[in-house]
């Protein structure tokens, strides 16, 4: 009994304030997030878009139309800044270990699967070093060069003097299955990846033997770049089957 | 009188047979009524009994007479709450693997797997105090003192701990920031004692409306006073929250802001929520103002907006939202199905019948109409 | 109670009796209508028992005998596979056989592939090669057993807007005419294997644990389907089978393992196991397998000279949502 007096009592004295707070909380309640909601819209509208990729255009270097260099215009702290660089960067031949690793790898090999394979079965005789580039006809006119610019020819890649084989920077034979040598002497980068796991794909076993496939598995050599293809079907939602209270409130909205 | 109306409503049990899940659930909303329905309930649970606290701490004895009608309270209510939670079992037929030794019980890592240990405790512990009791009044002694003061501390320990552990269900997932902050659990025991008291308000005036029993005034003014400060409280904690999760609208806030104002066009528990701010705004108005509060009338009112709006508040405004959006991001959203509404009213209305069933006995071993 | 209830309605027409009325006093009474009723009452429900209690043990002797119903009785007694002794493992993995024989009539392998020693799975996922194909997650359905309807995919493919980690933009349901779009970039999410898993903290009766191998596992057959490990997960790895699993017979992989891809059945919890059933056996995942792109990298994180470590060491990785501590085992990486 006297304890709830007590706490009535002290309810009596502190009334105006309770009421005082309470209202105070009310109008925080109420204004705080209205601001708040406000604020977020109007920023919202204001954000950036993304940018257009589609304005961005390919750059091909067209060789026969190079007129040649212009040097650029440089103001004093441009050409200090040019200056800093080349003396951070002196050329210094100094040889140094590069740690680089690779981890052990088989390649299913290609060059049976070839359909036109062996290739000197046609071009036994013919006269090698023809300067002149020329239209590809009769098995090879589907051929059509996507490939480094307008910097490449078929010699680039393939070797004239024995077309069984493609060719290496040095004219060296390259077997087709081993056609990877030959893409990483530009490719370099990609292809520490691929000999270190980062890049390419690998097959059968995460253990054991890695067999991992060769580059042009996936990169057609002449057009290498992957085209965008249709995706697998997105995810549904399950819902209940038969949801009357939904049935309800849409007779309401 | 419960009885019969809410006797009807034990047949959407017998729904649930055989149409397993036919629920609104899905993979991004893995909780849903059943679970809203366990938290508002344990709230119950374990403030019907804090009410124990000011009869035997401060010898308040008019509250005396509310203990057994509060313990008969807490022991529906924690009834209920268990079988909300095995409405919600995807295998509620592998039950006895959440047993110690014949199951595999994971404490101490697992929350739910406390949660099972306090409120079966509990409910054993109330259980065990309101047969002691009754049976030393039926036979017309008086129980132990001691026994009984042990058993009460017990239960007001256990009472505080299944609604901490609740909210530490809630609050202890990191992936879920809307419920991962620490002011949970404090807002889990506010809005307990304000929906606790309120609920036992109306009960005894019904029970003072439909039986000889006694029921003094100044016990329901003394239930008002807590359940206004709680409220009180439980305010201020809903608007401390407000305010630091919509000041700098991290992306955190992303499911408060979908149960506020919706989140990328979707919307639907935005008027629920509104709903329930509004009734409890005007409950507490209500109850702060003395006149206003000691008109019987206007009391009730405030009861019944409070527990609705608590309800609404700690139940699907707690649990739904946790999980929009997805930890991916994802919005799927969720509205309880038939089935799931019909399963829901029959453990209430089974939860009402056992709560009447042992008032009545407690009224008449009280009452001394019963004895050996 | 009952008796107590009708005696307070009551409490005004009888005056109140010292026995309860309806026990054994029929014989004081002698031939008494209502003591014959009350013979015949009693008698009918004896003979009802009894009957009922003829046929049950009848019926129940008849089906011990059944080996479909043996098989479930003692599955539904199973312990949990953490506790079950060799033996009763071994019996475990023949009545998985025997229950699939008899619901998809196929000869399944169902193993229990211990894991390999010093061996911790990781995986590396380079995402300026995924394309958003999305042939992970069918292969990982075909796989896997998984549920065809309601499906349930392991893996979902988010698709990111460039330049923003935003998982709250991301689109999980894009299909458009052809992948990758421009601007965007997809973000392919599974089950991460946590060194640190929260569901496993979550999971009340310990039916999902991490193996020494470090994949997470959950036995099927102890799972009560609770779901607080799908409120737990930070990656939404985790799913429910809402419905009896629907698998088409002929599409059904016989290799099985029993924490794997076995057919589970309904209101169990599963989830991406890095295709147990084929990494304990050396072979890759499925959704490594099926990548058009070679995107997916899986290996050894003990083994210093393994793929997954070179890309820990030399590639600009990164996990998501790292602050959680989770510590996941699952790392994106770009080129």
């Amino acid at each position: 009994m006297r304890g709830s007096e007590f706490i009535i009592g002290d309810y009596m004295n502190t009334r105006k304030l309770l009421i005082g707070i309470l209202l105070a909380t009310l109008g925080f309640l109420g204004g705080a997030p209205t601001i708040q909601f406000a604020e977020e819209k109007a920023s919202s509208e204001s954000k950036p878009e993304s940018p257009d990729v589609e304005g961005l255009k390919s750059v091909r270097i067209e060789i026969q139309d190079f007129k040649g260099e212009e040097n650029p215009e440089m103001d004093e702290d441009t050409e200090k800044s040019l200056e800093g660089i080349r003396e951070f960067w002196k050329r210094e031949d100094i040889p140094h270990d590069s740690d680089f690793y690779f981890i052990p790898f088989q390649v299913p090999p290609r060059r049976d699967e070839l359909e036109l394979y062996p290739c000197m079965d046609c071009h036994e005789d013919e006269e090698i070093n023809n300067p002149i580039e020329r239209v590809l006809e009769e098995e090879h006119e589907d051929i059509k060069l996507n490939h480094g610019g307008n910097r490449f020819w078929c010699p680039t890649c393939h070797l004239l003097t024995n077309k069984n084989f493609l060719r290496s920077l040095k004219s060296k034979e390259l077997s087709f299955d081993r056609s990877y040598l030959l893409c990483g002497q530009c490719h370099f980068q990609r292809q520490k990846d691929w000999f270190s796991g980062g890049h390419g794909k690998r097959i059968g076993n995460w253990n054991g033997d890695r067999i991992i496939l060769n580059c042009t598995e996936c990169h057609n050599p002449h057009s290498p770049s992957i085209k965008p293809k249709h995706p697998d079907p997105p995810p549904e939602h399950h819902q209940a089957p038969y949801n009357i209270v939904v049935q309800i409130l849409e007779i309401f909205r | 009188m419960i009885l019969t109306l809410i006797g009807v409503f034990s047949y959407a049990l017998q729904m649930k047979l055989g149409i397993l899940h036919t629920t609104g659930l899905s993979e991004e909303v893995a909780w849903g009524i059943y679970i809203a329905n366990f938290a508002f309930l344990i709230g119950i649970a374990a403030a019907a009994v804090m009410l124990v606290v000011p009869a035997y701490i401060f010898s308040h004895q008019e509250i005396k007479q509310v203990v057994m009608v509060g313990e008969a309270m807490a022991v529906a209510a924690c009834i209920m709450a268990v079988m909300f939670i095995l409405a919600s079992l995807g295998r509620p037929d592998r039950l006895w693997h959440i047993l110690p030794m014949i199951g595999r019980l994971n404490v101490p890592r697992s929350m739910l797997a406390w949660d099972v240990v306090v409120i079966n405790s509990y409910l054993l512990i109330n259980i065990i105090m309101l047969f002691y009791i009754l049976y030393r009044n039926y036979q017309g002694k008086e129980p132990h003192y001691r026994l009984y003061f042990v058993g009460v501390v017990i239960a007001i320990c256990l009472a505080i701990s299944i609604h901490t552990v609740t909210a530490f269900l809630f609050s202890s997932n990191v992936s879920r920031p809307y419920w991962h902050s620490a002011i949970l659990g404090p807002r889990f025991l506010a809005s307990a004692f304000t929906s606790g008291p309120a609920l036992i308000i109306l009960t005894l005036q019904i029970i003072a409306a439909f039986t000889a029993y006694p029921v003094k005034s100044r016990v329901i003014e003394t239930l008002a006073v807590i359940m206004t400060i709680t409220l009180q409280v439980n305010m201020f904690l809903l608007g401390a929250e407000m305010y630091t999760e919509f000041y700098s609208q991290t992306k955190h806030a992303s499911s408060i802001q979908y149960l506020f104002f919706g989140l990328h066009g979707y919307s639907a528990l935005v008027p629920w929520i509104w709903t329930s701010i509004v009734l409890n705004v005007i409950s507490v108005i209500i109850l702060s103002l003395h006149p206003l509060r000691r008109n019987r009338r206007l009391l009730n009112t405030a009861c019944i907006m409070a527990i609705t709006g608590i309800w609404m508040e700690k139940g699907m405004g707690l649990v739904i939202p946790g999980f929009i959006p997805t930890p991916l991001g994802d919005i799927v959203e969720y509205i309880p199905t038939h089935y799931e509404i019909g399963v829901s009213m029959g453990i209430w209305g089974l939860g009402a019948i056992i709560f009447t069933l042992i008032v009545k006995v407690v009224i008449s071993i009280q009452l001394g109409e019963l004895k050996a | 109670m009952k008796h107590s209830k009708h005696r307070t309605q009551g409490a005004d027409q009888h005056p109140p009796e010292g026995e309860n009325p309806s026990s054994g006093n029929d014989s004081a009474r002698g031939a008494d209508p209502v003591s014959r009723r009350r013979f015949f009452a009693k008698a009918g429900a004896a003979g009802t028992a009894l009957a009922l209690g003829a046929t049950s043990t009848a019926l129940a002797a008849k089906a011990m005998e059944d080996e479909a119903f043996q098989d479930s009785w003692n599955q539904y007694f199973q312990d949990h596979y953490q506790r079950m002794t060799k033996e009763e493992v071994t019996e475990a993995l023949a009545r998985l056989k025997r229950i699939a024989k008899r619901n998809f009539e196929v000869d399944l392998e169902v193993a229990n592939d211990p894991p390999i020693e010093n061996v911790l799975f990781g995986y590396a996922l380079n995402i300026s090669k995924c394309k958003g194909y999305r042939k992970c997650v069918y292969a990982c359905v075909e796989e896997n057993n998984i549920t065809r309807k309601p499906h349930i995919h392991y893996i979902r493919v988010l698709e990111m807007n460039n330049g923003s980690m935003d998982l709250e933009e991301s689109d999980h349901y894009y299909d458009p005419d052809s992948v990758p779009r421009k601007g965007k970039f997809y973000l392919p999410v599974q089950c991460h294997h946590c060194e640190n898993p929260p569901c496993v903290r979550a999971c009340p009766t310990k039916a999902t644990w991490k193996e020494p191998d470090g994949i997470v596992v959950i036995d099927y057959n102890w799972c009560i389907g609770c779901h607080y490990c799908v409120v737990a997960c930070p990656y939404w790895a985790r799913h429910f089978n809402w419905e009896k699993p629907n698998l088409p017979e002929e599409e059904i992989v016989k290799k099985t393992h029993y924490l794997g891809n076995r057919p589970r059945m309904r209101g169990v919890m599963e989830k991406c196991t890095f295709c147990i059933q084929r990494t304990r056996k050396g072979k890759l995942p499925a959704c490594h397998e099926a990548c058009p792109t070679g995107a997916r990298v899986f290996g050894n994180l003990l083994d210093p000279n393994s793929e997954i470590s070179r890309i820990l060491r030399d590639k600009t990785v990164f996990r998501l949502k790292e602050d959680l501590n989770t510590d996941p085992k699952f790392w994106f990486y770009t080129d």
